[in-house]
């Protein structure tokens, strides 16, 4: 459902969700939650930051990163700080669609077949490792992404609220990977990769990484329904029409680059809006800014652009590229 | 930004010193004290007005109207409608303006200390306060104060024959250096780096000190570099021929010029005459066969020692009272080699016309005398030659003569006043001249017996020194000791005249000189004075008590056997002023009012006066300066114009676009370009950096960007406050103007981009029009064939 919103300026006429109230409770719930995974992921706010926007903009996230840097427990911090269910899946090349899914299985004593509800029956799923698995299964799960809802023979179930895909991928190791398709990639809100702590934040982690995990410690700040109300306030943020015609330029603009292959999709305009709403949400306001979509454009079109084989041979990177074409396209009223 | 003020104290303390040179333009500094309490007034009401927060020209206005008020109670309170300024206290104020411009235009420097320039000094003074105060204090811009504080310093420079003593120049420089370093001290005490900076420990201050350090050397070797190249460049300057920027002051007694001859306003009457170099005046043609002497001046007024030249009443015409039954001749005269300084002119009288070539004049109405603008060096006049006889002056024009005859005028009534002194002296020498006239009683008979007695029968001697005067005014002392020169015979005669009840009045000017080969020389020597009597219908005649061959014969109708009036026709032909068409003619209309006679007027056509006007180089200088002046303030206008249209009411975005739009462009035209692709946050934090915002400035671009953000982003419905925002616009760019080099700052006055935008756009409409007519001619013609 929340996928399928269109971004019409429907918001005036309705009872606005968005109130003072509304947003208060969203910076505390948002703060304690960010509090809760700093401890575990020590030294990347921006990170976690990004992740609780992704959240609450109730899209996806792809951690792309080389083994041991935590992105697995990123996710299961996350997770954990929310009192909602937890799936794990560790995708190999034998997994299958049904273990994602479901599947019907015969029951004898009813003479029925019953639903057994695949990993994705979960609020977080934690997808390890998503290019190991075979490209059916990926797809089974992208779908799942798109549609909020699982068909099981002719059965339709939906998925739970909120419903949150935390997927990670190591891109140094490709040998017997699947590697996500353009499309696939394109169903994800952002893309993050975690970097290497800093020396700091690594000697605390050795201190604190010894004895017990301190994800054990980790508490629930949060429910599953609080943040489903809170995802619902966050698609109540006003976004006027020269905002929106500013996202619009902006993926324009990408699709037009003689230096981008492949340019951002309407899906890519639509995630960027919706992240912004939640940035500008986590800061406190009810409307979005320019500065918003500034902020967020790198995690949610970063991953999305192929770059030209000129602009690849010149070294410039997805997010040199952004800069440019963010630097490049007029921000509304202050240029006119 | 905040303005950090000068002192006002010492800004008035730079204006007095400033002022000070002046006072060798005066004859007494009792101006200055008026300016002093003025500067006083302006003190006290601008300390007041800004603690309470007024700013700019808010106070400027308010000190102004304070000093006029307190000019005008001070100087024409009785004029004042319960201490209300009325029309009548302006017209007070007018007049004695107008008496102070007409004594500048008259006197040499230094000028007498009247009441009217006394005023107007001071009142001038008060004026270069207010505008110090404005610059240093309002502005908070004491070196530019440095420009106003130097007009006067270079007005007493300019108009001085001497040079000014240093005394002077290092007053005035010491009062500016005095107001610009406090205000330079003010200015690094209030900086908000300067608390940090000393707080900072001394072990990660070396950096801090090295640096100030490095700014105090280099400081400190411009300051002085700029001395010594303001120094050696001052003195391998070349001298500039003098040039006087005022008319009138500066003409002292010696002169200037080429041949050191001037013209004293005044007569002293009691000095000797010092012999000097005998040089040449002019030189002169002349169509008559009896040349005139050229007069300069004629004065009624005599202040018991000195004749003055009075405050002339100048116009385009002059009158002339000589009644149109009188046969005359005219005659011309064309001088070369003319070296009298302006104002003064000589030729002789009665004029009718003169021809100046591009030398601007004006004629003094009631004595007829020139004033010309600057020295011409040569000119030709034409003047008539009454055929006065003694019987005309003897018997009137119809046959009546009188004392009740005589017009009521003014000037008559000046040319009647007795010296107070002399009175008694003058009265006794008046009854001996005439006791043996019996009953011959007309005007002409006394003032003949006057002469007689002067040059032959009182026993008066021709002197160039003089007695001493042992006390007594100077005409008791002639009458007594019987001897002195032309200026003695010529006073006692005036005064003997007015005794007798016949206006008379003092002719300042020059002998006819002697002739060569058909040229008249007049030099230094020739200087003489004569008496003036006024006869009605007859004007004022000439007169000659001073004996001695060099004056020569006095004139044909002061001779008692009346001779024949001069038949030469010779030069009555030669009357026609046959100048240039662009040069100021004149031309006897030969217009009856009444018993004044014949009234001269001169009356150059519009297109005499322009054509007049376009040779003079100043005018050319200035009309030049105006025309650039204004097209320079084209755009501003235009830019102001713009923004005030802009910022008028719509909807919220639209005015906050435009607001924001409007800072923008200023802030560019300052040379502070937004940021490629920036937020309205980013412009905010790039400005705020670049244009090194302070704290007030620095909130009102954050209350300025957030508000606009609102306007446009945030839900509709969301209240905006927009009202602040031009105020708020005004105040950054105001606070970023100091930031910018000067070349930024007037190109952001001079061609600000939102005037040469709108320019553009016009123009391009404009051609689109225009092309589009151009086409719908086309077209016609084309459907035509």
């Amino acid at each position: 459902m929340s996928q399928a919103r269109t971004d019409m300026d429907s918001t005036a006429g309705t009872p606005a969700l968005c109130t003072a109230e509304s947003l208060a409770e969203l910076r505390e719930v948002s703060s304690r939650m960010l509090r809760a995974v700093e401890t575990v992921i020590d030294g990347k706010p921006a990170v976690v930051r990004t992740v609780v926007t992704v959240l609450l903009a109730g899209g996806h996230l792809l951690v792309e990163d080389v083994p041991g840097v935590g992105k697995t427990m990123l996710a299961k911090a996350l997770a954990r700080s929310i009192d909602c269910t937890v799936r794990r899946i560790q995708f190999t090349p034998d997994l299958l669609p049904s273990d994602i899914t479901g599947i019907s299985v015969f029951n004898p004593d009813v003479r029925q077949f019953d639903f057994r509800p695949g990993a994705v029956f979960a609020n977080v799923v934690v997808c390890d490792e998503i290019n190991r698995a075979s490209p059916k299964v990926q797809s089974a799960l992208l779908e799942c992404m798109e549609e909020g809802q699982v068909t099981v023979d002719g059965h339709t179930y939906g998925l739970h609220q909120p419903f949150l895909v935390v997927a990670t991928q190591n891109p140094i190791e490709m040998e017997g990977t699947y590697p996500l398709s353009e499309a696939q990639r394109d169903r994800f809100m952002a893309r993050i990769s975690m970097g290497y702590p800093g020396p700091a934040a690594e000697i605390a982690m050795l201190d604190n990484h010894g004895g017990v995990s301190p994800l054990e410690s980790l508490r629930p700040v949060t429910d599953a329904a609080t943040v489903a109300r809170l995802v619902s306030v966050v698609q109540d943020v006003y976004a006027s029409p020269t905002l929106r015609r500013y996202v619009v330029d902006l993926a324009t603009a990408t699709r037009t680059s003689p230096a981008v292959r492949l340019g951002a999709s309407p899906r890519a305009a639509l995630h960027v809006l919706r992240a912004a709403r939640a940035h500008a949400a986590l800061e406190g306001r009810d409307h979005v800014l320019p500065d918003d979509v500034h902020r967020v454009a790198a995690a949610v079109l970063g991953h999305r652009l192929l770059l030209s084989a000129d602009a690849v041979l010149a070294r410039r990177t997805p997010s040199d590229v952004l800069d440019e074409l963010i630097r490049a396209t007029p921000v509304p009223v202050a240029h006119r | 930004m905040r303005i950090t003020r000068s002192n006002p104290v010492l800004a008035a303390l730079a204006t007095v010193l400033s002022l000070w040179s002046l006072t060798v333009l005066i004859e007494s500094p009792g101006w200055l004290v008026g300016t002093i309490g003025y500067l006083v007034v302006i003190g006290v009401v601008g300390a007041g007005l800004r603690r309470l927060g007024w700013t700019g020209l808010a106070v400027l206005a308010t000190q102004t109207v304070a000093v006029a008020l307190s000019a005008i109670w001070l100087h024409a309170g009785e004029t004042t409608w319960y201490g209300l300024p009325t029309p009548a206290s302006l017209g007070a104020f007018l007049d004695q303006f107008t008496q102070f411009g007409q004594t500048v235009y008259v006197s040499a420097a230094p000028l007498p200390s009247s009441r009217a320039v006394t005023i107007t000094m001071s009142l001038i003074g008060a004026a270069v306060g207010l505008i110090i105060d404005y610059v240093a204090v309002g502005r908070g811009a004491a070196s530019a104060a440095g420009i106003p504080l130097l007009v006067p310093y270079l007005a007493a420079a300019a108009n001085r024959s001497e040079p000014l003593p240093w005394g002077f120049f290092i007053a005035a420089a010491l009062g500016f250096l005095i107001l610009v370093g406090s205000h330079m001290q003010r200015r690094l005490r209030g900086w908000q780096s300067a608390p940090a900076r000393a707080l900072q420990p001394t072990g990660s201050g070396d950096v801090v000190d090295l640096v100030s350090d490095g700014f105090g050397t280099a400081a400190r070797r411009l300051g002085l570099i700029a001395v010594v190249t303001a120094l050696t460049a001052g003195a391998a300057l070349p001298h500039l021929p003098t040039r006087y920027l005022l008319d009138g002051l500066a003409r002292s007694d010696t002169g200037v010029g080429r041949t050191r001859i001037g013209f004293a306003s005044s007569l002293d009457v009691s000095r000797s005459l010092i012999g000097g170099n005998p040089s040449v005046v002019l030189r002169y043609r002349t169509s008559a066969t009896s040349p005139a002497p050229l007069r300069v001046v004629a004065t009624s007024t005599y202040d018991g020692t000195t004749w003055s030249r009075p405050i002339p009443s100048l116009g385009p015409t002059g009158r002339q009272d000589l009644d149109v039954s009188v046969s005359r001749t005219e005659a011309t005269i064309s001088v070369e080699d003319y070296t009298l300084s302006p104002p003064a002119l000589a030729a002789p009288q009665p004029l009718v016309s003169v021809d100046l070539g591009s030398v601007g004049w004006q004629v003094d109405e009631p004595t007829a005398d020139v004033y010309v603008q600057a020295q011409p060096a040569s000119y030709s006049a034409t003047y008539v030659q009454p055929a006065w006889s003694a019987d005309l002056l003897r018997n009137g024009i119809d046959g009546a003569p009188g004392p009740d005859r005589l017009p009521t005028s003014r000037t008559i009534q000046s040319a009647l006043r007795l010296d107070l002194l002399s009175a008694a002296a003058v009265r006794a020498a008046a009854a001996e001249a005439v006791e043996d006239l019996g009953d011959r009683t007309t005007p002409y008979d006394r003032a003949m017996a006057i002469q007689r007695w002067l040059r032959q029968e009182g026993g008066f001697a021709y002197s160039l020194d003089l007695d001493p005067s042992n006390g007594l005014d100077p005409i008791t002392a002639f009458l007594q000791s019987r001897r002195g020169y032309c200026v003695q015979f010529a006073t006692a005669m005036v005064m003997m005249a007015r005794a007798e009840g016949i206006p008379a009045r003092m002719a300042i000017g020059f002998l006819p000189g002697t002739m060569e080969n058909g040229v008249y020389t007049v030099s230094s020597t020739d200087a003489h004075t004569w008496p003036e009597l006024y006869f009605p219908g007859a004007g004022w005649v000439r007169f000659e008590p001073t004996p001695g061959s060099s004056v020569g014969p006095p004139p044909a109708w002061t001779v008692p056997p009346a001779t024949a009036a001069p038949t030469s026709s010779a030069g009555a032909t030669a009357s026609a002023p046959s100048g240039s068409s662009t040069a100021p003619t004149t031309a006897p209309r030969g217009v009856d009012t009444g018993q004044d006679g014949l009234t001269l007027e001169v009356q150059p056509t519009l297109a005499d006066r322009v054509g007049t006007l376009m040779r003079d180089p100043r005018f050319l200088v200035a009309a030049t300066l105006l025309v650039t002046l204004l097209c320079a303030l084209v755009l501003p206008v235009t830019a102001a114009l713009v923004r005030r249209r802009r910022h008028d009411t719509g909807p919220p975005p639209v005015v906050a676009a435009a607001a924001w739009s409007d800072l923008t462009s200023r802030l560019t035209d300052l040379g502070l370009p937004p940021p490629p692709g920036g937020t309205l946050r980013d412009w905010r934090d790039h400005y705020s950096r670049e244009g090194h915002l302070q704290e007030p400035a620095r909130d009102s671009l954050a209350t300025m960007v957030a508000t606009v953000e609102r306007a446009q982003f945030a839900r509709p419905g969301t209240a905006v406050d927009l009202a602040d925002l031009p105020q708020r616009s005004a105040e950054i760019v105001a606070a970023v103007g100091p930031t910018r080099a000067w070349r930024h700052r007037v190109r952001a006055f001079f061609l600000p981009s939102d005037a040469r935008v709108w320019w553009r756009r016009r123009y391009a409409v404009r051609r689109a029009q225009a092309r589009q007519v151009i086409a719908q001619i086309g077209d016609g013609f084309r459907r035509r064939r």
